[in-house]
């Protein structure tokens, strides 16, 4: 009888449990459950970053539901198919949700919430039903929906047993956002159907305009007529030289052999260092650590001859945290260092290289012309070389934050080596930094100088005005006075502080132009010239000749650096472009390079067609 | 050797004779059979007999060609055939008559002729004994004179013999001589062309009595005439209606058929007629073969093609000019010239027409082709011109097949040009005389520039079928539409910012355009399927996508991938726009028997026009608002640095 009982009872339990077991399958294979039970939001940590995001803005999120090997794959997730790696997103049965993602609208920026793009990869298994779905994008605030967009998947002519795109646009302009805003994103199956969702991408996107007003061209209008310095201007090339480096992110390239790893943080001076040659320049590149390098191009050879500079202790003690200056100080012609110590100056050059196509790494050696052991310009906030006393050798014109100056002159017989020539507390625009953010520059910046003048550009702090003063130092008042009546430049083309004023090849003998390349976060380049009452914009600048689609513009940073590097008395243009390692969000900015394929690492030489720059 | 002589004579006439015999014998008509209507038997009507150039031959049939002359067409519409064809400019027909009864008489006769491959069945196809509703739009005719009614043949003997009657007719435009295609009291009989295609001819023999109320009606009489529901097609009374079973009256529909061709030559010269181009006045480039002389007028198979531009389609196009084909211009291009040109820098303009006609398109008359470039642009002159010619000789319906190198429009980056190569029909007239059909369902939208509040009207004469063909997406499946781009962001500082990767459905048909075949029903609700959005239909076991924006959109448009190389990068593609009264089939290939279809419309879906159109192709400057989602914007598409040149070798329409 116990028997009996017992297997009845047994019988019982397998029964109940068997009913229990189908109650669960129909349940999960039938009831809307995730309806009914929330599909939690993943917690995308689980999720491992998909490569391909690195190549996306910032405002954009790809999913492609894959966790890391070893990790427990959840529930709502298939292993059954995927467009890429082995997980995609479940949707299975009437009323049910993949997973569903989630952000803030503050966590996307509300600028970056204009509009919408969405796109998946789906796949519906075989059936009959016709199906119904939509990958929605749905935000609401504190629990009331604002918006419900989708991209509806529905009708016969949808496939079956493959993997199909969708993707579609939502214009969410109108929509109340704030800052809590809750995003939703997620695929609704609305039908009796089976589906898989992968490679979810999201592309939020801010205002779609350019920058700037508008247009001021309008041909439809009648013919274009050209309006002094109002774009657009017209295009020039720079021609890209052969120097046997194969465009590569080394300066010499010569088989498996390479140096030359220039980068564009590096200082980068060019003259007459070691050549001979007269109108010649060379390049001289160190950085706050160990590099110390010239490199000087030979002619015969096609490509540049990199030297290796020997300098006495001295100056290798006094170099860490030493200001470098180069420029004609003692004798004209000849390109000199200075270098400003923390207790010392000291001026001297490098020797003359007769034959300096010999082997790579010839030495040459530097000699000290002369030193002083105190530092008259520690407090200086800014030291500008050139020749603003039309004497042939350049001269040093020292600026304190408060817009104090003083004009210096080498004199051999000073113990301080340079000697006080003038200085002066009057208020010249801009050369105060407690209220201007400035940038000076000196050149010949107009015709028929016989000295340098100095561009400052600056920008009131506090007001954020704009300006530029273009001044030459006059000896009998001993001071610096305006050459025009300079002045405020607003809109597209104002120079800015951290524009840079690059020497460019005349257009016609005794023209005078320059190229200005701006760091903004555009790309301008463009060469100017200078007059008496302003400066005119001749044009646009770009490159040619570059390999493939390898432009220098797109490099993420492009560094130029003006000289005669190539041929005698004809100004080239050296450019170094790099890539940024993307930024870590932990360590914040890098200053590290990366190499990518679309856009190797590159230092090339450029220059005008011709001999007048046209 | 005399004897010889004879002899080899003999031989030689013996065989002449023999020769002529065999030649005579092969060349012999077919018997016709004999056909009796009551008092008489007619047998052997023979169309054409003074028309020669046979086609094909199938045991009795025989179908014989020819190509339209378009000497004086530009005039005085085709006729078929021309003085330059036959003898007279007619073609002459015979056919014999012998009367059964004891008595001489004369008997009444007239030639019918119908377009068979563009018309409508006859008969309605649920009650054969009423005409078809559109039977009455087939072109059919007979003697140019429609009031001259049934000839009268000679006096015929009851000698028990056949009676060999002939006569002459020819085939003219207007054959109905209607009035709608009158301007005062010149009848315009290019307004109503001759159709391509293959022509059928029908012969009524009958007896005066039959010509009275209770026989033969005078609609039928004389065509020109319309009964109180439309003209009577006459070879429906006389095949399915009435006057199948009229005593004493014999039809005989010939065993010829005649399959007429369209081949207007590219190298007879270009006429300048558009007053867009102000023909008196900009004559600088006017040559023998381009220009507004009263030569080119009567000659020239082409005009030079004057678009109208809308003034609202204005863009403002990034101040680069490069040959986007040639210059190796890239994605990474596209996307900086997109991103970092500020608004100041653009030009605003909207696409060019020439200023100058004959510039920019020349006819070659020892190659027979003609060419027409888009023009190349320097600074200060940043236009994006179009370019193009047009037919001159109206048609309806037909199969127009153009042999063309029209420009590549992708680079090998898959970077698109900015144009869009198009090969279209347009309607010729806009005046009443070229109204389309009513419809029957709301109406037209009055205008084809109207937007979705413009009127709706019975009838229009605004009718187009394209081909265009650019860079561009599918908008069906809707859940496609649009693919997802992401935003650019003018910081050059990271490159993702600004070069950011195309949608992966883009990047695999980088090498790919597309070949968007439309049809302008101008939004008639007519046809049963009517509808917006995507639906399909299928043709030839393939399946298209056809859509349609809204319910007021005035067009229906499918699109089909195809290589670029292929099609532009040959020497030569052939595109076929197949025009019949119910469907029309758009297809492309290598050669002509080569042809695909890449796209299908049917009066299920689409009301098909069936007023005379012209055949326009060009090289256009698309406004890319037009097709929303493509993935170069003409905006940020540079202006052209070099001509941009394309060939037209050839069209035919038959």
């Amino acid at each position: 009888m116990n028997v009996v009982r017992s297997k009845r009872f047994l019988f019982l339990v397998l029964i109940a449990v068997l009913l229990v077991a189908g109650a669960v399958f129909l349940g999960y294979r039938y009831l809307p459950l995730n309806r009914i039970f929330k599909v939690r939001s993943v917690d995308e940590t689980g999720f491992v970053q998909d490569p391909r995001a690195n190549t996306w803005p910032s405002s954009t999120l790809l999913f492609d539901f894959e966790v890391a090997p070893g990790t427990p794959i959840p529930g709502n997730l298939s292993d059954k198919q995927a467009h890429s790696g082995k997980l995609s997103a479940k949707a299975f049965g009437k009323n049910s949700y993949s997973i569903s993602f989630e952000r803030t609208a503050g966590e996307i920026g509300i600028d970056n919430l204009r509009s919408v793009s969405v796109s998946a990869w789906i796949y519906l298994y075989p059936g009959q039903n016709e199906p119904l779905a939509s990958l929605v994008f749905a935000a609401s605030n504190k629990k009331i929906n604002i918006v419900w967009k989708g991209v509806s998947v529905n009708g016969k002519e949808v496939p079956r047993g493959k993997w199909f795109k969708i993707s579609g646009f939502f214009d969410l302009s109108g929509v109340g956002f704030k800052p809590d805003s809750r995003l939703e994103i997620y695929f609704w199956n609305n039908s009796d159907n089976d589906f898989l969702v992968d490679d979810l991408f999201i592309a939020f996107s801010g205002p779609a305009e350019r920058p700037g007003d508008s247009t001021l061209v309008d041909l439809t209008r009648g013919a274009y007529t050209p309006r002094f310095n109002y774009p657009p201007f017209p295009y020039e090339f720079l021609e890209s030289r052969e120097i046997g480096n194969a465009q590569s992110g080394f300066l010499v390239m010569n088989g498996t052999i390479h140096f030359g790893d220039l980068n564009p943080f590096h200082t980068i001076l060019t003259g007459p260092f070691i050549t001979a040659e007269r109108g010649m320049d060379d390049l001289l590149v160190f950085d706050n650590r160990e590099k110390f390098e010239i490199y000087s191009f030979c002619t015969e050879k096609n490509e540049f001859n990199r030297l290796d500079p020997v300098l006495p202790v001295q100056v290798k003690n006094m170099l860490p945290g030493s200001r470098i200056i180069t420029g004609s100080f003692s004798t004209p012609g000849k390109r000199q260092l200075l270098i400003i110590g923390k207790s010392g100056l000291l001026l001297g050059n490098f020797q003359t290289l007769d034959k300096k196509c010999s082997d790579n790494g010839a030495q040459v050696k530097f000699s000290v012309v002369n030193q002083a052991d105190k530092n008259p310009f520690s407090d200086a906030d800014t030291i500008l070389t050139g020749d603003f006393l039309g004497v042939t050798t350049d001269q040093l014109l020292v600026l304190k934050r408060d817009g104090s100056w003083s004009l210096h002159r080498y004199l051999k017989e000073n113990t301080e080596v340079f000697s006080l020539i003038a200085q002066g507390t009057g208020p010249i625009p801009g050369w105060n930094s407690a209220n201007y953010e400035r940038r000076l520059t000196s050149g010949r910046f107009l015709q028929n100088q016989t000295s340098d003048l100095i561009l400052t550009v600056y920008r009131d702090i506090f007001h954020g005005k704009k300006g530029y003063a273009l001044l030459r130092y006059n000896s009998g008042s001993k001071s610096f006075l305006p050459v025009t009546p300079g002045g405020r430049i607003v809109g597209l083309d104002t120079l800015q502080t951290n524009d840079e004023i690059l020497s460019c090849p005349a257009l016609s003998i005794g023209n005078t132009c320059f190229l200005w390349y701006s760091h903004d976060k555009g790309f301008k380049l463009k060469r100017i010239a200078f007059s008496d009452t302003t400066y005119s914009i001749l044009s646009n600048v770009d490159f040619h000749g570059y390999r493939q689609d390898f432009n220098p513009k797109y490099f993420e940073i492009l560094r130029i650096v003006s000289g005669r590097l190539l041929e005698k008395n004809q100004i080239t243009h050296l450019v170094i472009g790099k890539n940024r390692q993307p930024d870590d969000p932990k360590k914040g900015p890098g200053r590290d390079f990366t190499d990518r394929k679309d856009l190797p690492n590159t230092i090339q030489v450029y220059q005008f067609k011709d001999k007048t720059g046209k | 050797m005399p004897h010889t002589s004879f002899s080899n004579r003999l031989i030689l006439a013996v065989t002449l004779v023999m020769s002529i015999l065999i030649v005579s014998a092969c060349h012999e008509r077919p018997k016709q059979e004999e056909k009796a209507g009551g008092r008489f038997v007619v047998k052997e009507f023979d169309p054409l007999v003074n028309w020669k150039v046979v086609e094909e031959q199938s045991g009795n049939d025989s179908r014989k060609a020819i190509v339209l002359d378009y000497t004086g067409a530009i005039s005085d519409g085709f006729t078929i055939p021309t003085l330059n064809q036959v003898g007279d400019g007619q073609f002459e027909f015979e056919f014999y008559l012998k009367t059964t009864e004891g008595q001489s008489r004369t008997f009444f006769y007239k030639i019918y002729y119908q377009n068979e491959s563009y018309k409508y069945p006859e008969a309605d196809d649920q009650d054969s004994a009423r005409q078809n509703l559109y039977a009455e739009e087939n072109f059919y005719g007979s003697w140019e004179d429609t009031g001259k009614g049934f000839a009268e043949t000679q006096k015929i003997e009851a000698d028990d013999d056949y009676h060999k009657i002939t006569g002459r007719f020819r085939i003219v435009g207007n054959p109905r001589n209607e009035r709608r295609y009158f301007d005062g009291q010149e009848n315009r009989r290019w307004k109503r062309n001759p159709r391509v295609g293959t022509y059928s001819f029908l012969l009524v023999v009958t007896e005066k009595e039959m010509l009275g109320p209770d026989g033969i009606p005078d609609e039928v009489q004389d065509i020109s005439k319309s009964a109180g529901t439309g003209f009577i097609n006459p070879y429906f009374f006389f095949l399915y209606g009435k006057g199948k079973n009229l005593s004493n009256t014999v039809s005989v529909k010939a065993s010829s058929t005649l399959k007429v061709s369209a081949k207007p030559d590219p190298g007879a010269g270009i006429y300048i007629a558009n007053a867009i181009f102000k023909p008196g006045e900009n004559t600088g480039h006017y040559c023998k073969s381009c220009g507004a002389s009263e030569e080119l007028n009567k000659t020239a198979a082409f005009e030079q093609f004057g678009h109208y531009i809308d003034p609202g389609t204005k863009f403002s196009n990034i101040p680069v000019i490069m040959d986007v084909l040639q210059d190796n211009y890239s994605k990474k291009d596209y996307n900086w010239n997109r991103t970092f040109f500020h608004k100041e820098e653009l030009i605003t303009t909207i696409p060019a027409v020439s200023s100058r006609p004959c510039q920019t398109v020349a006819a070659d008359p020892l190659q027979h082709s003609i060419t027409i470039k888009n023009p190349g642009t320097s600074y200060g002159n940043w236009v994006k011109e179009n370019v193009g010619v047009i037919t001159r000789h109206g048609f309806v319906y037909g199969k127009w097949t153009l042999k063309a190198k029209l420009t590549e429009l992708l680079n090998p980056n898959g970077l698109w040009n900015g144009l869009t190569n198009a090969v279209w029909l347009i309607s010729q007239s806009q005046e009443t005389w070229n109204a389309r059909r009513n419809c029957n369902k709301e109406g037209y939208m009055a205008n084809y520039y109207g937007g979705q509040q413009d009127q709706r009207v019975p009838s229009v004469g605004y009718s187009e079928i394209d081909f265009e063909i650019l860079k561009t997406v599918p908008y069906c499946p809707s859940y496609l539409l649009p693919p997802a781009y992401v935003q650019r962001t003018a910081d050059r500082s990271e490159l993702r910012n600004w070069n950011v990767p195309f949608p992966e459905e883009i990047v695999e048909n980088d090498a790919n355009i597309m070949v968007c075949c439309t049809n302008w029903d101008m939004a008639c609700w007519e046809p049963a399927n009517f509808a917006e959005g995507c639906q399909t239909i299928s043709f030839d076991g393939k399946t298209f996508w056809a859509h349609r924006w809204d319910k007021n959109y005035r067009a229906i448009t499918e699109k089909t991938p195809e290589p670029d190389d292929e099609l532009f990068g040959s020497d030569y593609y052939y595109f076929q726009i197949d025009w019949q009264p119910t469907c029309i089939i758009w297809r492309i290939g290598p050669s002509k028997d080569k042809l695909r279809v890449v796209g299908y419309v049917d009066q299920t879906i689409t009301s098909i026009p069936n007023n005379q159109m012209l055949m326009v192709i060009t090289q256009e400057f698309h406004n890319t608002k037009w097709w929303i989602g493509s993935p170069y914007e003409q905006d940020n598409i540079p202006f052209p640095k070099n001509d941009i040149p394309g060939t037209i070798y050839e069209l035919t329409i038959e």
